[in-house]
């Protein structure tokens, strides 16, 4: 052996030995090996941060949440009345619908489950006849966060014939009529629990659908709303439940709407259509790939509707609404329906997959609206009687009564809110794709008006000039997130009727009031996304801060991922190489939760004229600053020479066909934007008449760039003097840490004002909150609402009672695992009860379930908690009592819940109250995890 | 080095306390013990894998009552980091097919799957340079089956053996590019016909707590062309779901004995109790649709056992369908 050699053998591995001992951290237990498909990202890991939620590590874990906010009631909102939210059933100007809905699909669960309580039924009756018959459910959300349920009833017939062929492309005669009845209600989870517990066992089966029901929802992803398919029956039942007497009306819930209207309309149309064919369908059965198609329609069409709403237990208001339109569109349609899976299961035709690369549509139409509003007190004989005529399209009755209130000082019950007539010229463009697993669609629609109102002290008249812009993004991953951007003009005028030479003649113009300032403008922004990350959080603030000109300052900041994952992907990527059949995904921007945001300008005639007062020359470049163009002299070149706009012009031009998608080019259309806002605003300085203020208004405020135009404004405006506001509504959700969610959830009612108040409102905003109140989305539960101010929750371990709870529980650390069983015991603090002799109380624990596909719901139930005599004499508003969710003595245990407990997990628990049955408090939920026996925190 | 010296040296270095090997050797997913980006890496790394099992699969209504044959399968892979910008790794692996009639080998597969010599490191590089020998990876490929991919020859979207380049792009943040070019290992072809290129894209999204998507294609000088799409969700609790498209075509791309086509559903649970479930549906277009659910646990350190049930229906062979089961059991370091 040459001893030389092994020496230096030792010498190498010594030097090798001492770099490698030198970096590294401590070796950690390994953790147990998985096949090779790692994933990418881990669990946030649980830093203990300071929050409402707290944890003591100690055998008795107490966790609580606090609701600090006083119960004063909330401070009023400066969002404009009519933009709060855009109600798509009762809007005017309804097309049929019918289009929209077979053009796409809004989300998977629609396509899988939803549509399954949409039914659309055809008997024909001649080769071009036939008969519809349409039971449809909508579910939206309110501002309350309650689900509002538009359950449809429709019926009537419908008539296409193709009256003539020209070069293969057929003229359609099409016509229709339907009587639809809608039923309009608040839903909750609480509530559905409450009407299973009264309802008779054959109807909870069919609500529940047999039992399918609560397997969905433990199975499907959250996204499931379970109330779109609860009591598919309610959508028979509403033609019979529909309110044509005074006992009926007064069995509605408060705060439900009940509708019924009778439409029709005609249309002649024309259609071009071509099948392109993909290289997979010659193969297979040669059908097209792609249909394109391009029908041109003129139509006309009509609906008359009354409105119930029950406005508490003795008042009703009723609402008239008398629409027509005439007009005519084009659409574009560039797609197909395309079925996946087709063939794997009997009979299903497989899942409906909607491609539409284009989507494109322009309307034009003029609309002949009518509406009127009356309230009554049906504890009056002859409010009852003015309500059986109303309700059956009457009102003369109900007029004669309130001018019998108002002049004879009579106690008639009857009140008179207001009667509105309007012309209205609209266009609207509405340009968008869908390709199933994403869809964006943007629909534009600018308008004018001519309002003439009569309420209770008289009528006046107004002049509209609306630019509404609405903007929703969906796709299969995140959900929903829409963006409505509204600019509008009220001018307050008076009608001068003259008189023409030519007899019998009538000629009629429009002056501007004498007293005040005549124009009210405002612009209004609504941001309201379901799934927002840090990113998009940043983006959205920019938008409100620019669309203001406020700045938004002293909210916490959120880093974009976070630096814990950053850290754990290093580590684990670190070793591994770009031929690696794993994947390990990004950090990707941290996902925060739900978001809504809402800015409001309002501006005055004179501040606007101050504006456009200005030279043309600060008028460029005050624009110019709004759409970012940066060079100062390209700007000023654009401002002095038509060449120079022309030459520049031609980006807008060639990034025209990319507005079919919905894209826009800023830079290519920034010169044609500010050419048209500073014509606009100099007509809107020259015009005298209220007409041609209108008309300037109405150019002024018809752009693809609202912000961007809104911005330039304000930049050129004196800031001083206007009023603005953004309010700021978050809540947090997902898996992002502790330190994260209460960072954004401090962002939750935020808000920020400029120095200038609001004015109070004007006349007509008192019309609009009238006409507001018949909005589903601005249902509202009516009285006050229980609150809950603190929960907590904390576990009593003890020894079994019974021999089978030994193994029950989960044990490798305990001490005295075999023996030792946690009892949940869960203490609320309630307010605003109302004086109320009892509580109802909603639990619902759910666990995700071994499989962890989806959630589990251990415990869903309502229970009744008596009040004690003595306690609610002292302090009839409040109570504080204690619920077991687990153990012997527990009402809420069962079998699953207990083994489930004893084995440990995560969990979430969700809580709300009820004095009176039905006015339910904000859910309120508390995530905690039992491990090892012990109570800790998610 | 005489043999008795190797031995020697290989003994000293292994004989040494474990604690000083575990600061330098990996096995098993091989993450680091600390943050690369602030702790200097140790200048030596070695990442190393290693599979064997055994695979036993029944088939209702077998031609002749004759059962597939057992598999043994083996499979490796190691990776020397030399400091954090240069690395060498190799992958191979080794089925042999044993008649459960005869109790004879039926076949063997033994293969190099993948050399790669790569400049740049995938945690701390935007720009990555490889170059190598084995298929490039162009596609999601979540496949929870591949050993019975092995025996039931459904390896039509595998990319051709090549020697290759390879440039990766990764912002580090969402987006990576992946762009390979090479030459097919058949030396009877001529140049122009051994020409082979390969791209990837990513886009990972937060959605649904980390998704990612997958677009990539392959393409040869023998007109063979390959396209697929995916998505690839991994939740915060380790859950994997993927949904795959993919289309390969041949020489005439027209024809449909050369149209391929497969549509790919898979899950995989995160690890709860020693235990993981596992679900994957493949419909290969006019050829053959499966679908199975299985359970993977593993009762010890190292050691693992499968069982899955599933039914196909063939449509190229007469129609004919049939259930099926497996039972895997192995040890994987």
């Amino acid at each position: 052996m040459n001893l030389k050699r092994v020496v230096s053998g030792l010498v190498i591995v010594l030097m090798l030995k001492s770099p490698l001992l030198a970096a590294g951290a401590k070796k950690k237990p390994r953790a147990a090996t998985q096949p090779a498909q790692t994933n990418g990202q881990s669990k946030t890991g649980q830093a203990a941060h300071a929050s409402t939620t707290k944890t003591v590590e100690n055998t008795n874990t107490v966790i609580e949440i606090n609701d600090t906010a006083t119960d004063d009631a909330d401070v009023p909102s400066n969002r404009p009345i009519d933009r709060i939210f855009r109600n798509p059933v009762l809007a005017s100007g309804l097309s049929s619908g019918a289009d929209a809905i077979n053009k796409s699909i809004d989300s998977l669960m629609q396509s899988l489950f939803y549509s399954l309580v949409d039914n659309k039924l055809k008997w024909p009756l001649t080769g071009s006849a036939s008969i519809n018959l349409g039971l449809t459910r909508e579910v939206f959300t309110a501002r309350s966060g309650a689900y509002v349920v538009v359950d449809r009833f429709g019926i009537g017939p419908e008539y296409s014939k193709e009256l003539y062929r020209y070069n293969n492309i057929p003229v359609t005669l099409g016509a229709y009529q339907s009587t639809d009845v809608y039923d309009i209600y608040l839903r909750t989870d609480p509530m559905r629990v409450t009407d299973n517990k009264k309802l008779p066992w054959w109807r909870v089966a069919v609500n529940n659908w047999f039992g399918v029901l609560p397997l969905l929802e433990a199975i499907l992803p959250p996204s499931f709303n379970a109330n779109e398919m609860y009591d598919p029956l309610n959508r028979l039942e509403a033609p019979f439940s529909f309110p044509l007497s005074a006992e009926s009306a007064g069995t509605m819930d408060i705060g439900s709407i009940k509708s019924y209207s009778i439409s029709g309309g005609v249309n002649l149309g024309i259609e071009m259509s071509q099948g392109l064919h993909g290289f997979k369908d010659q193969i297979t059965t040669g059908a097209s790939a792609i249909d394109v198609r391009l029908p041109y329609t003129v139509f006309r069409t009509g609906e008359y509707r009354i409105n119930i709403l029950k406005k508490d237990s003795n008042t009703v208001w009723i609402g008239l609404m008398d629409a027509n339109r005439l007009g005519h569109k084009v659409e574009t349609k560039l797609g197909k329906t395309y079925y996946l899976l087709s063939k794997t299961i009997p009979l299903w035709k497989g899942m409906a997959a909607p491609i539409f690369p284009i989507d494109f549509g322009i309307e034009e139409a003029i609309g002949d609206l009518f509406g009127r509003v009356y309230s009554f007190d049906l504890r009056n004989e002859e409010a009852k009687t003015a309500y059986l005529e109303a309700v059956h399209g009457n009102f003369a009755p109900a007029q004669i009564s309130w001018l019998r209130a108002r002049e004879d000082n009579f106690d008639t019950g009857v009140s008179f809110f207001y009667t509105k007539q309007e012309r209205r010229y609209e266009t609207s463009i509405g340009t968008g794709h869908n390709i199933f697993i994403t869809n964006k669609h943007s629909q534009r629609t600018h308008s004018d008006a001519e309002i003439e109102i009569t309420d209770a002290t008289g009528k006046y008249h107004i002049l509209e000039a609306k630019e509404d812009r609405d903007l929703k993004r969906w796709d299969m991953l995140t959900g929903a997130s829409e963006e409505n951007i509204t600019l509008q003009a009220e001018l307050m005028v008076r009608k001068v009727v003259e008189k023409e030479q030519s007899e019998g003649d009538l000629k009629s113009r429009f002056e501007f009031l004498a007293q005040g300032n005549p124009i009210d403008i405002s612009f209004s922004l609504s941001l309201n996304d379901k799934f927002v990350e840090t990113e998009d959080l940043t983006d959205y603030l920019e938008l409100l801060s620019r669309f203001t000109q406020l700045k938004i300052e002293g909210l916490p900041k959120i880093q974009t991922r976070e630096p814990e994952n950053l850290a754990i992907r290093r580590r684990q990527v670190f070793l591994t190489n770009d031929q690696s059949e794993t994947h390990h995904l990004h950090v990707t921007p941290t996902h925060l939760g739900r978001f809504e945001g809402y800015a409001t300008v309002r501006m005055t005639n004179d501040q606007l004229l101050a504006i456009a007062a200005l030279p043309r020359a600060a008028l460029w470049k005050g624009f110019c600053d709004g759409f970012k163009v940066a060079n100062t002299e390209k700007c000023l070149l654009w401002e002095k020479s038509l060449f120079w706009r022309n030459l520049y012009r031609t980006g807008s031009i060639i990034s025209q066909p990319l507005k079919l998608m919905d894209y826009r080019w800023t830079e290519a259309d920034s010169v044609d934007e500010i050419e048209d806002s500073v014509a606009a605003l100099k007509r809107f300085y020259k015009g005298k008449t209220p007409e041609l203020k209108q008309a300037a208004l109405r150019s002024l405020f018809a752009t693809d760039y609202p912000v961007e135009r809104v911005e330039s404004i304000l930049k050129l405006a004196d800031l001083a003097k206007i009023p603005r506001s953004i309010e700021l509504e978050a809540q947090p959700k997902g898996n992002a840490s502790e330190d994260v969610k209460n960072r954004f959830k401090k962002y939750d009612g935020h808000r920020f004002t400029s120095d200038t108040p609001f004015p109070p409102p004007a006349r007509y905003d008192t019309t609009k909150e009238a006409e507001a109140k018949f909005d589903p989305a601005n249902l509202t539960f009516v009285g006050t609402k229980p609150r809950i101010k603190k929960i907590s929750l904390y576990a009593d371990v003890r020894a079994p009672t019974f021999g089978k709870n030994k193994k029950s529980t989960n044990s490798s650390n305990s001490t005295n695992s075999d023996s030792q069983t946690v009892i949940l015991i869960t203490r609320l603090a309630i307010s605003k009860l109302g004086g109320a002799d009892h509580v109802s109380v909603y639990v619902k624990l759910e666990q995700a379930g071994r499989v962890q596909l989806a959630k589990l719901k251990l415990i869903e139930d309502i229970i009744e908690v008596p009040i004690p005599d003595d306690f609610s004499i002292s302090a009839p508003d409040r109570a504080n009592f204690l619920i077991k969710l687990s153990g012997p003595q527990s009402v809420l245990a069962n079998l699953i819940s207990e083994e489930s407990l004893s084995l440990g997990g995560e969990y979430k628990l969700t809580l709300a109250v009820s004095g009176a049955g039905r006015l339910w408090s904000d859910e309120k939920t508390l995530e905690f995890r039992i491990e090892d026996g012990q109570l800790k925190a998610r | 080095m005489r043999l008795r010296h190797r031995i020697f040296l290989t003994l000293t270095i292994l004989s040494w306390p474990l604690p000083g090997l575990s600061k330098f050797l990996y096995h098993g997913d091989c993450s680091l013990k600390y943050d690369p980006a602030f702790t200097e890496p140790v200048p030596v790394n070695i990442c190393a894998n290693a599979n064997a099992g055994t695979w036993i699969t029944s088939k209702s209504k077998a031609p002749k009552n004759i059962q597939p044959p057992i598999l043994h399968h083996a499979d490796g892979d190691l990776s020397l980091f030399l400091t954090p910008w240069v690395s060498l790794s190799g992958k191979a692996h080794s089925n042999i097919y044993i008649s459960r009639e005869t109790g004879k080998t039926v076949s063997r597969d033994q293969e190099r799957d993948m050399i790669l010599l790569q400049i740049g490191n995938n945690a701390l590089s935007r720009h990555r340079l490889g170059a190598g020998r084995g298929r490039p990876v162009y596609r999601i490929d979540h496949n929870l089956r591949r050993q019975l991919d092995f025996a039931w020859g459904l390896e039509f979207f595998e990319a051709p053996d090549v020697d290759f380049v390879n440039y990766t792009y990764d912002n580090q943040l969402d987006w990576t590019v992946q762009a390979s070019y090479g030459k097919l290992n058949e030396t009877k072809l001529n140049d122009r016909q051994q020409a082979f290129g390969a791209v990837r894209g990513m886009y990972d999204i937060a959605a649904l707590e980390g998704t990612r998507i997958v677009v990539g294609g392959f393409g040869d000088g023998l007109l063979r062309r390959s396209l697929s799409v995916g998505l690839l969700n991994v939740n915060g609790k380790g859950d994997e779901t993927a949904l795959e498209f993919a289309r390969t075509f041949g020489l005439f791309p027209y024809d449909p004995n050369e149209f391929r086509q497969l549509i790919r559903l898979s899950y995989l649970s995160h690890e709860q109790d020693r235990i993981r479930y596992k679900f994957q549906y493949d419909d290969y277009f006019r050829h053959v649709r499966l679908g199975g659910m299985g359970v993977v646990y593993n009762p010890m350190k190292y050691a693992e056992l499968e069982c899955q049930i599933g039914y196909a229906k063939h449509e190229d062979t007469g129609s004919l369908s049939h259930w099926f089961a497996y039972l895997h059991a192995g040890v994987h370091l």
